[in-house]
């Protein structure tokens, strides 16, 4: 076995583990959640953002500016354009 | 593999393309907001002189109509006596569907959690980065950022979603010899670099090939509060025109970021981890004929008692942190790094903190020493 085939067989050996884990707290998760389509804005605000770093306050950014606030956060945390609605949605509310 | 790749580049182009014309054409609103953050440091290394340091980073965010989004990051730095300005990113999207968006330009690298996500200062637990991940010092096994063209997005499954990007981008150069550089046995096109031979250059933003790195990042949701992430890169690395130009590097990475408040231990947590393996392949060129093979890793944690009634304490988070990063045997360099740091931050607001951090560093090259650092840093988030 050349040095090549052994670091493919290396680097694929650690994703299959990982892939099998993944799957495995996955399908945990999927037993003990609610449904992602019925998740409030609310909710959604609370689950992504503090996920990454605290939690910007609503008052902090006018509604025009949540706007563009979350769709920047639309791609750095790889939102559905739904989930980013409807967080858009709760802010302005309780903004 | 190189047809497909120019292929899937083209289609992506013209979708592009055809995107930013019928967004054009459609009734649009255009929003801006100036964003960013800055910080300061106070560094004092042991036997070395205490210093001040300090930068900032403007990001500038458009938004026009429903599907066009643009997002620029400058960085001003002080280093070595001068200023430094550069350009973290500067990308345009376009919401193709409400699971994907495609993305050209500049980008954080999506291929990890660490970069993309969580490096700015006031959402960094600690006052600098893993070891291992770009930027700032010291080698590094990722890119800050690539230089192309990405799709990414989420998909949601019942209670669930999986993230996914996926890029293609110039991807990095190898580092050669001087000797090799100079006397013109291998042509990489990064004649100027003097970073270490068998390491990779990041910045190669005239591709030193006509091979595009190809990567991305696949993340679950396995409960709401944790996210498992697997990353992949693929490159050739030589020049085109030496014989390194099927030099291939792999790299996998493996995150981990688990955030839960406890009403029983009044607080927050705050878990990060992040693997990195990085393996270039060993080429009969000079300093390079070794069994080139990186990795680094860190795991972190952090508790805030943000619960309790006390509004001191409230406020403050305590947070540890280890990191590691091993680098070849053989290679021009070759230490490899440990180091445990104990950070104490006061947040004064949810976008600004006060961090405290004491770091102990130990280097394992031809003999062991130790190292320590305190670190003082106001970061702010705006």
């Amino acid at each position: 076995m050349n040095g090549k085939t052994e670091r493919r067989l290396k680097s694929s050996s650690l994703i299959a583990g990982g892939i099998f884990l993944i799957f495995i707290l996955f399908i945990i998760g999927c037993a003990t959640t609610m449904p992602q389509k019925q998740k409030t804005g609310a909710m959604l605000w609370g689950e992504n953002c503090n996920r990454c770093h605290n939690v910007r306050t609503p008052s902090e950014f006018e509604d025009a500016q949540w706007d563009v606030v979350v769709s920047h956060m639309r791609t750095r945390a790889n939102l559905t354009a739904n989930e980013a609605e409807k967080i858009v949605g709760f802010l302005k509310v309780a903004n | 593999m190189s047809k497909l790749r120019f292929v899937l580049v083209s289609a992506l182009l013209i979708i592009f393309s055809v995107s930013i014309a019928q967004a054009q054409n459609s009734k649009q609103r255009t929003n801006f907001l100036l964003s960013g953050f800055g910080y300061t440091n106070f560094e004092k290394a042991q036997d070395g002189i205490s210093s001040f340091n300090s930068g900032f980073s403007p990001i500038f965010l458009w938004k026009s109509g429903e599907r066009l989004f643009f997002e620029g990051e400058a960085e001003f730095e002080l280093e070595d006596g001068a200023t430094n300005a550069g350009l973290e990113y500067a990308q345009m999207f376009y919401s193709l569907n409400n699971n994907m968006q495609v993305g050209v330009g500049k980008f954080l690298n999506p291929n990890n959690l660490f970069m993309e996500r969580l490096h700015p200062t006031w959402i960094n637990r600690l006052p600098n980065n893993p070891l291992g991940v770009s930027g700032h010092g010291g080698v590094a096994l990722l890119a800050t950022a690539q230089l192309g063209m990405q799709i990414k997005g989420a998909v949601p499954l019942k209670s669930s979603k999986f993230t996914y990007a996926l890029y293609i981008s110039n991807g990095p150069a190898i580092n050669i010899s001087e000797a090799a550089r100079d006397s013109g046995a291998v042509a990489d096109g990064h004649g100027e670099s003097a970073a270490a031979p068998g390491t990779l250059d990041f910045s190669n933003y005239n591709d030193n090939n006509n091979n595009k790195a190809f990567g991305g990042r696949i993340g679950l949701f396995p409960l709401p509060q944790l996210e498992i992430g697997l990353g992949f890169e693929i490159a050739n690395v030589g020049g085109e025109a030496s014989p390194l130009v099927d030099l291939q590097a792999i790299t996998n990475v493996f995150d981990l970021s688990y955030t839960r408040a406890s009403s029983l231990l009044k607080g927050q947590f705050d878990i990060r981890s992040q693997f990195i393996s990085l393996t270039i392949d060993k080429s009969d060129e000079e300093q390079l004929n070794y069994k080139n093979e990186s990795s680094s890793g860190y795991g972190q944690i952090a508790y805030r008692p943000n619960k309790i009634a006390n509004r001191l304490l409230k406020n403050c988070e305590f947070v540890f942190r280890y990191d590691y990063l091993d680098l070849p045997e053989f290679a021009y360099l070759n230490s490899d790094l440990q180091r445990t740091t104990f950070g104490l931050n006061y947040w004064l607001a949810p976008n600004s903190a006060i961090k405290f951090a004491f770091e102990n560093k130990t280097i394992k090259g031809h003999e062991e020493e130790t190292e320590s650092m305190f670190i003082t840093q106001f970061a702010l988030g705006f």
